[in-house]
């Protein structure tokens, strides 16, 4: 059976047709309507003025300079930009060479102050061995030339 | 305006040895025109530059005038187009080649006009009778209207800046850009259904307000 389609529908996309916004068939049975019922005829009428209305609202024109005006904002951006990366690579430069200081100088006192292990004791005695520093580790305390000194004299002897 | 651009391989064209690149006269006023002025400014050729200022010269005017009429201040207006194309300038390598760049264009026309508003209701609301006052438009930039055209568009600006904003939008969309309202759909990032709704309350809005002004005889 077919629907009896009421006014209250028909309002409800009324602004629609009149923006050419509805199907087919739904164009087609509010022009049906339309043709019988003055009361919705009335209302597209008040409608189709508000359109009428809206043209009193007439467009302004865009200023002669407004391109140049973006061009001097872009540009001026661009040096914001520019600056605040240089203001920002700096700091970020000098804080990544305190890192590396601080994580090296860290690494560094790690190795110096290890405990020395046992085969690293048995290398350098095998270094002193063979370069024949040992001999050296008996100088008494005094200046160089008399450690030469006594050197001499007890290879004389 | 015509551009003169190149075009690649046509569907029409082997890929082997078609036709050579040859110069091609692309409408200004089509979607074609936009995508390649898009593709210029992206890829950072020689003349992207020239390629924005022509985007910005096809869209200056419908830009500002939405604005225009959304917010009904014209140096602010003004302001805010600006900040529209300097946002395009930024953001022009997130837009998605599926989508019109009209579409996306206006979304941030709708965004600025948003957020013009938000922040003047943080800083306190400023009726239209003071924006009014305050507003003066180089007399070069508008149309010549004699005393009773300049009262109408007073009382239908005032009528459109009391819509609920959403609606507003809509209505200057539909009405004045000659947007479809699936266009203002994909826009607003909303239903059919709701700009068949917001448009449909915008103009009962309208027509009991200006109506009785008719009857009266005022406008």
């Amino acid at each position: 059976m077919k629907r009896k389609i009421k006014c209250p529908d028909i309002r409800k996309r009324l602004s629609a047709f009149l923006d050419g916004e509805v199907t087919e068939p739904e164009k087609f049975y509010i022009s049906e309507h339309l043709k019988t019922c003055g009361d919705c005829q009335n209302e597209a009428e008040k409608l189709s003025q508000i359109s009428d209305f809206l043209s009193f609202f007439t467009a302004v024109d865009v200023s002669p300079y407004f391109v140049s005006r973006l061009k001097l904002r872009l540009a001026e951006e661009k040096a914001h930009f520019a600056n605040w990366t240089k203001r920002l690579v700096l700091p970020l430069e000098i804080a990544a060479l305190f890192l590396l200081a601080l994580i090296g100088g860290g690494y560094l006192g790690r190795i110096l102050s290890e405990p020395r292990t046992e085969k690293d004791a048995l290398l350098t005695e095998e270094i002193a061995n063979v370069s024949g520093v040992s001999a050296f580790e008996d100088f008494s305390e005094g200046s160089l030339v008399q450690t030469f000194t006594n050197l001499l004299a007890e290879g004389g002897d | 305006m015509d551009l003169i651009g190149y075009r690649g391989k046509s569907s029409t064209e082997s890929a082997s040895g078609g036709c050579p690149r040859q110069p091609r006269i692309i409408d200004n006023a089509t979607d074609d025109y936009d995508l390649a002025l898009v593709k210029r400014i992206r890829a950072q050729e020689e003349d992207w530059e020239l390629a924005f200022e022509q985007l910005v010269m096809k869209y200056q005017h419908s830009v500002l005038n939405t604005i225009y009429r959304y917010i009904g201040n014209y140096n602010e207006a003004e302001d805010i187009a600006q900040n529209v194309f300097i946002k395009v300038w930024h953001k022009i390598k997130t837009f998605k080649k599926k989508a019109k760049f009209s579409t996306w264009l206006y979304r941030i026309v709708v965004n600025q006009c948003l957020d013009y508003q938000r922040k003047k209701k943080k800083e306190g609301t400023v009726s239209l009778d003071d924006k009014l006052s305050e507003e003066k438009i180089p007399e070069s930039l508008t149309v010549e209207l004699d005393s009773e055209q300049k009262k109408k568009s007073a009382i239908i600006k005032q009528a459109i800046n009391e819509l609920p904003a959403n609606q507003r939008i809509a209505l200057i969309l539909s009405k004045y850009e000659n947007k479809s309202y699936q266009e203002i759909a994909d826009i607003m990032g909303i239903s059919l259904g709701a700009v068949a709704a917001l448009i449909s309350r915008a103009k009962e809005s309208l027509k009991t307000k200006l109506i009785p002004l008719r009857e009266k005889g005022i406008i």
